[in-house]
Protein backbone atom coordinates (compact mmCIF):
# COMPACT_ATOMS: atom_id res chain seq x y z
CA UNK A 1 0.00 0.00 0.00
CA UNK A 2 2.54 2.06 1.11
CA UNK A 3 4.87 1.23 -1.57
CA UNK A 4 1.96 1.73 -4.31
CA UNK A 5 1.09 5.45 -2.63
CA UNK A 6 4.35 6.41 -2.91
CA UNK A 7 5.02 5.53 -6.31
CA UNK A 8 1.76 6.91 -7.21
CA UNK A 9 2.84 9.97 -5.69
CA UNK A 10 6.45 9.79 -7.66
CA UNK A 11 4.79 9.19 -10.93
CA UNK A 12 2.35 12.19 -10.42
CA UNK A 13 5.23 14.70 -9.67
CA UNK A 14 6.98 13.13 -12.92
CA UNK A 15 4.26 13.90 -14.62
CA UNK A 16 3.95 17.99 -13.11
CA UNK A 17 7.68 17.77 -14.01
CA UNK A 18 7.40 16.59 -17.71
CA UNK A 19 4.32 19.01 -17.98
CA UNK A 20 5.99 22.02 -16.96
CA UNK A 21 8.88 20.60 -18.87
CA UNK A 22 6.90 20.87 -22.12
CA UNK A 23 5.73 24.10 -21.54
CA UNK A 24 8.46 25.74 -20.60
CA UNK A 25 10.61 23.88 -23.87
CA UNK A 26 7.36 25.88 -26.12
CA UNK A 27 8.00 28.55 -24.47
CA UNK A 28 11.31 28.34 -25.24
CA UNK A 29 10.40 27.49 -28.70
CA UNK A 30 7.90 31.06 -29.00
CA UNK A 31 10.40 32.77 -27.98
CA UNK A 32 13.42 31.71 -30.38
CA UNK A 33 10.96 31.74 -33.11
CA UNK A 34 10.26 35.62 -32.47
CA UNK A 35 13.95 35.99 -31.97
CA UNK A 36 14.76 34.38 -34.86
CA UNK A 37 11.74 36.28 -36.89
CA UNK A 38 12.92 39.11 -35.67
CA UNK A 39 16.87 39.20 -36.12
CA UNK A 40 15.70 38.27 -39.95
CA UNK A 41 13.63 41.10 -40.08
CA UNK A 42 16.56 43.26 -39.00
CA UNK A 43 18.91 41.41 -41.65
CA UNK A 44 16.63 42.18 -44.18
CA UNK A 45 16.07 45.91 -43.22
CA UNK A 46 19.66 46.17 -43.06
CA UNK A 47 20.22 44.71 -46.72
CA UNK A 48 17.24 46.72 -47.74
CA UNK A 49 19.52 49.88 -46.00
CA UNK A 50 22.47 49.06 -47.44
CA UNK A 51 20.72 48.77 -51.06
CA UNK A 52 18.87 51.48 -51.15
CA UNK A 53 22.44 53.74 -50.00
CA UNK A 54 23.91 51.92 -53.32
CA UNK A 55 21.12 52.85 -55.35
CA UNK A 56 21.40 56.75 -54.02
CA UNK A 57 25.38 56.47 -54.67
CA UNK A 58 24.61 55.10 -58.17
CA UNK A 59 21.83 57.91 -59.44
CA UNK A 60 24.12 60.52 -57.86
CA UNK A 61 27.00 59.21 -59.90
CA UNK A 62 24.94 59.40 -63.23
CA UNK A 63 23.97 63.09 -62.48
CA UNK A 64 27.45 63.57 -62.08
CA UNK A 65 28.73 61.96 -65.37
CA UNK A 66 25.66 63.63 -66.89
CA UNK A 67 26.77 67.43 -65.74
CA UNK A 68 30.41 66.46 -67.28
CA UNK A 69 28.79 65.05 -70.32
CA UNK A 70 27.00 68.45 -70.71
CA UNK A 71 30.55 70.46 -70.05
CA UNK A 72 32.09 68.69 -72.62
CA UNK A 73 29.02 69.46 -75.44
CA UNK A 74 29.02 73.07 -74.50
CA UNK A 75 32.62 73.73 -75.17
CA UNK A 76 32.50 71.29 -78.96
CA UNK A 77 35.05 68.73 -77.36
CA UNK A 78 33.46 66.00 -79.28
CA UNK A 79 35.52 62.95 -78.25
CA UNK A 80 35.42 63.49 -74.30
CA UNK A 81 31.39 64.14 -74.72
CA UNK A 82 31.70 60.71 -76.90
CA UNK A 83 33.28 58.64 -73.89
CA UNK A 84 31.24 60.63 -71.46
CA UNK A 85 27.93 59.63 -73.21
CA UNK A 86 29.31 56.01 -73.69
CA UNK A 87 29.97 55.94 -69.80
CA UNK A 88 26.51 57.55 -69.41
CA UNK A 89 24.73 55.07 -71.11
CA UNK A 90 26.84 52.34 -69.18
CA UNK A 91 25.41 53.23 -65.88
CA UNK A 92 22.13 54.05 -66.93
CA UNK A 93 21.44 50.68 -67.89
CA UNK A 94 23.27 49.51 -65.08
CA UNK A 95 21.36 51.53 -62.50
CA UNK A 96 18.04 50.78 -64.43
CA UNK A 97 18.28 47.06 -64.09
CA UNK A 98 19.23 47.08 -60.41
CA UNK A 99 17.46 49.63 -58.92
CA UNK A 100 14.75 50.30 -61.48
CA UNK A 101 12.48 48.58 -58.65
CA UNK A 102 12.86 52.34 -56.95
CA UNK A 103 11.80 54.33 -59.68
CA UNK A 104 7.91 54.91 -60.58
CA UNK A 105 6.40 54.01 -63.83
CA UNK A 106 7.20 57.73 -64.78
CA UNK A 107 10.61 58.06 -62.98
CA UNK A 108 11.79 54.72 -65.54
CA UNK A 109 10.09 56.26 -68.37
CA UNK A 110 11.97 59.42 -67.96
CA UNK A 111 15.19 57.36 -67.58
CA UNK A 112 14.49 55.01 -70.83
CA UNK A 113 13.59 58.43 -72.43
CA UNK A 114 17.21 59.53 -71.62
CA UNK A 115 19.06 57.52 -72.29
CA UNK A 116 17.22 57.27 -75.80
CA UNK A 117 18.09 61.11 -76.16
CA UNK A 118 21.62 60.85 -75.26
CA UNK A 119 22.32 57.80 -77.25
CA UNK A 120 20.87 59.57 -80.41
CA UNK A 121 23.12 62.58 -79.33
CA UNK A 122 26.01 60.71 -79.52
CA UNK A 123 25.40 58.74 -82.44
CA UNK A 124 24.94 62.04 -84.34
CA UNK A 125 28.36 64.08 -82.60
CA UNK A 126 30.12 60.66 -84.34
CA UNK A 127 28.95 60.60 -87.31
CA UNK A 128 28.88 64.54 -87.85
CA UNK A 129 31.57 66.08 -85.21
CA UNK A 130 30.07 69.36 -83.14
CA UNK A 131 27.38 71.28 -84.16
CA UNK A 132 28.13 72.99 -87.46
CA UNK A 133 25.54 76.05 -86.85
CA UNK A 134 24.74 77.90 -83.61
CA UNK A 135 20.91 77.32 -83.98
CA UNK A 136 22.00 73.01 -84.36
CA UNK A 137 24.36 73.90 -81.13
CA UNK A 138 21.46 76.04 -79.28
CA UNK A 139 19.21 72.63 -79.70
CA UNK A 140 21.53 70.44 -78.70
CA UNK A 141 22.22 72.34 -75.62
CA UNK A 142 18.64 72.83 -75.20
CA UNK A 143 17.89 69.18 -74.91
CA UNK A 144 20.66 68.06 -73.15
CA UNK A 145 19.45 70.45 -70.53
CA UNK A 146 16.30 69.18 -70.89
CA UNK A 147 17.73 65.26 -70.19
CA UNK A 148 19.74 66.36 -67.30
CA UNK A 149 16.84 68.21 -65.70
CA UNK A 150 14.81 65.17 -66.00
CA UNK A 151 17.01 63.23 -64.37
CA UNK A 152 17.62 65.37 -61.80
CA UNK A 153 13.74 65.93 -61.10
CA UNK A 154 13.23 61.76 -60.92
CA UNK A 155 16.60 61.66 -58.46
CA UNK A 156 15.71 63.79 -56.12
CA UNK A 157 12.19 62.21 -56.25
CA UNK A 158 14.36 59.17 -55.57
CA UNK A 159 16.36 60.28 -52.93
CA UNK A 160 12.98 61.61 -51.02
CA UNK A 161 11.12 58.39 -51.31
CA UNK A 162 14.23 56.47 -50.16
CA UNK A 163 14.88 58.76 -47.43
CA UNK A 164 11.08 58.71 -45.98
CA UNK A 165 10.70 56.04 -42.87
CA UNK A 166 9.12 52.94 -43.32
CA UNK A 167 6.18 52.50 -42.53
CA UNK A 168 5.88 49.49 -39.95
CA UNK B 1 15.69 35.20 -88.75
CA UNK B 2 12.76 36.94 -87.58
CA UNK B 3 11.44 39.08 -90.66
CA UNK B 4 9.87 42.55 -90.07
CA UNK B 5 6.45 41.31 -90.44
CA UNK B 6 6.06 39.22 -87.60
CA UNK B 7 5.93 42.42 -85.50
CA UNK B 8 3.43 43.74 -87.67
CA UNK B 9 0.55 43.45 -84.97
CA UNK B 10 3.05 44.74 -82.01
CA UNK B 11 3.46 48.16 -84.78
CA UNK B 12 -0.36 48.05 -85.47
CA UNK B 13 -1.57 48.62 -82.04
CA UNK B 14 1.73 50.92 -81.29
CA UNK B 15 0.01 53.14 -84.03
CA UNK B 16 -3.49 52.48 -82.58
CA UNK B 17 -2.72 53.64 -79.43
CA UNK B 18 -0.55 56.43 -80.89
CA UNK B 19 -3.49 57.91 -82.68
CA UNK B 20 -5.56 57.49 -79.44
CA UNK B 21 -2.74 59.74 -78.04
CA UNK B 22 -2.10 57.51 -75.22
CA UNK B 23 1.55 57.88 -76.10
CA UNK B 24 3.70 60.50 -75.30
CA UNK B 25 5.91 60.95 -78.00
CA UNK B 26 9.41 62.81 -77.51
CA UNK B 27 11.41 64.90 -80.07
CA UNK B 28 15.09 64.31 -80.08
CA UNK B 29 18.24 66.08 -81.52
CA UNK B 30 17.96 64.40 -84.71
CA UNK B 31 14.53 66.09 -86.48
CA UNK B 32 13.60 63.11 -87.82
CA UNK B 33 13.68 60.82 -84.83
CA UNK B 34 11.27 60.55 -82.25
CA UNK B 35 11.00 58.57 -79.31
CA UNK B 36 8.36 57.04 -76.56
CA UNK B 37 8.68 54.78 -73.61
CA UNK B 38 6.51 52.29 -71.90
CA UNK B 39 5.68 51.55 -68.79
CA UNK B 40 9.37 52.25 -68.12
CA UNK B 41 10.29 48.70 -69.68
CA UNK B 42 10.39 49.30 -73.31
CA UNK B 43 11.22 52.38 -75.16
CA UNK B 44 10.58 52.47 -79.16
CA UNK B 45 12.89 54.38 -81.30
CA UNK B 46 11.11 55.72 -84.56
CA UNK B 47 13.51 57.36 -87.71
CA UNK B 48 12.87 58.86 -91.07
CA UNK B 49 16.19 59.01 -93.63
CA UNK B 50 17.44 58.03 -96.50
CA UNK B 51 20.17 55.52 -97.57
CA UNK B 52 23.60 56.84 -97.60
CA UNK B 53 24.38 55.34 -101.02
CA UNK B 54 21.51 55.60 -102.93
CA UNK B 55 19.47 58.03 -100.91
CA UNK B 56 16.29 55.76 -101.05
CA UNK B 57 13.98 57.01 -98.27
CA UNK B 58 13.39 54.63 -95.57
CA UNK B 59 11.27 53.91 -92.07
CA UNK B 60 13.06 52.59 -88.87
CA UNK B 61 11.55 51.75 -85.77
CA UNK B 62 13.67 50.01 -83.11
CA UNK B 63 12.29 48.41 -80.12
CA UNK B 64 14.32 47.82 -77.02
CA UNK B 65 13.68 46.38 -73.85
CA UNK B 66 14.46 48.18 -69.95
CA UNK B 67 18.43 46.70 -70.57
CA UNK B 68 17.89 48.48 -73.73
CA UNK B 69 18.76 45.81 -75.71
CA UNK B 70 17.31 45.84 -78.93
CA UNK B 71 14.22 43.44 -79.44
CA UNK B 72 13.42 44.14 -82.82
CA UNK B 73 14.68 46.89 -86.20
CA UNK B 74 11.80 46.76 -88.36
CA UNK B 75 13.29 48.56 -91.54
CA UNK B 76 11.16 49.69 -94.84
CA UNK B 77 11.96 51.82 -97.89
CA UNK B 78 9.59 53.78 -100.04
CA UNK B 79 7.51 51.81 -102.45
CA UNK B 80 8.84 50.95 -105.97
CA UNK B 81 7.69 49.00 -108.46
CA UNK B 82 10.73 45.84 -107.69
CA UNK B 83 9.43 46.47 -103.90
CA UNK B 84 7.87 43.29 -102.30
CA UNK B 85 4.73 43.88 -100.78
CA UNK B 86 5.53 42.81 -97.35
CA UNK B 87 7.90 45.96 -97.42
CA UNK B 88 5.39 47.62 -99.11
CA UNK B 89 2.69 47.41 -96.27
CA UNK B 90 4.88 48.03 -93.49
CA UNK B 91 6.54 51.20 -94.75
CA UNK B 92 2.96 52.05 -95.21
CA UNK B 93 2.17 51.53 -91.17
CA UNK B 94 5.68 52.90 -90.56
CA UNK B 95 5.44 55.99 -92.25
CA UNK B 96 2.07 56.56 -90.70
CA UNK B 97 3.37 55.94 -87.56
CA UNK B 98 6.19 58.58 -87.62
CA UNK B 99 3.89 60.87 -88.78
CA UNK B 100 1.34 60.67 -86.02
CA UNK B 101 4.54 60.24 -83.66
CA UNK B 102 5.94 63.93 -85.17
CA UNK B 103 2.48 65.32 -84.46
CA UNK B 104 2.52 64.27 -81.18
CA UNK B 105 5.91 64.90 -80.33
CA UNK B 106 5.83 68.74 -82.23
CA UNK B 107 2.87 69.81 -80.76
CA UNK B 108 1.41 69.98 -84.41
CA UNK B 109 -2.44 69.92 -83.70
CA UNK B 110 -2.11 72.71 -80.95
CA UNK B 111 0.23 74.56 -83.53
CA UNK B 112 -2.08 74.07 -86.26
CA UNK B 113 -5.01 75.49 -84.15
CA UNK B 114 -3.46 78.35 -82.82
CA UNK B 115 -2.04 79.65 -85.68
CA UNK B 116 -5.25 79.19 -87.57
CA UNK B 117 -7.00 81.36 -85.09
CA UNK B 118 -4.34 84.26 -85.98
CA UNK B 119 -5.12 83.95 -89.51
CA UNK B 120 -8.70 84.33 -88.14
CA UNK B 121 -8.14 87.30 -86.38
CA UNK B 122 -6.42 89.26 -88.89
Amino acid sequence: MIYDAGLGLSQSMFNLIASIASIAGLGISIWTLIVATGARRAANEAREAVRKGNATEEFKNLTRIADEFLTHVEADQVPAALVRARDLMSAMSLASSRYGRFLTVDGRNTFEEAYGQISIISRSLSANGAPSSPQQKDKLLKICHGVIKDMSNETGTLFSHLEEPEET
Amino acid sequence: MATSNEYLPVISKLLARTKERKIDWKGTFESTTFICALEGQYSFEIEKGKTARTSTPYRSLTMKDSGQAEVFVANAFVPSNESAIENDNLFALLDELYEQARRIALDIDKKVNEVTNILDKI
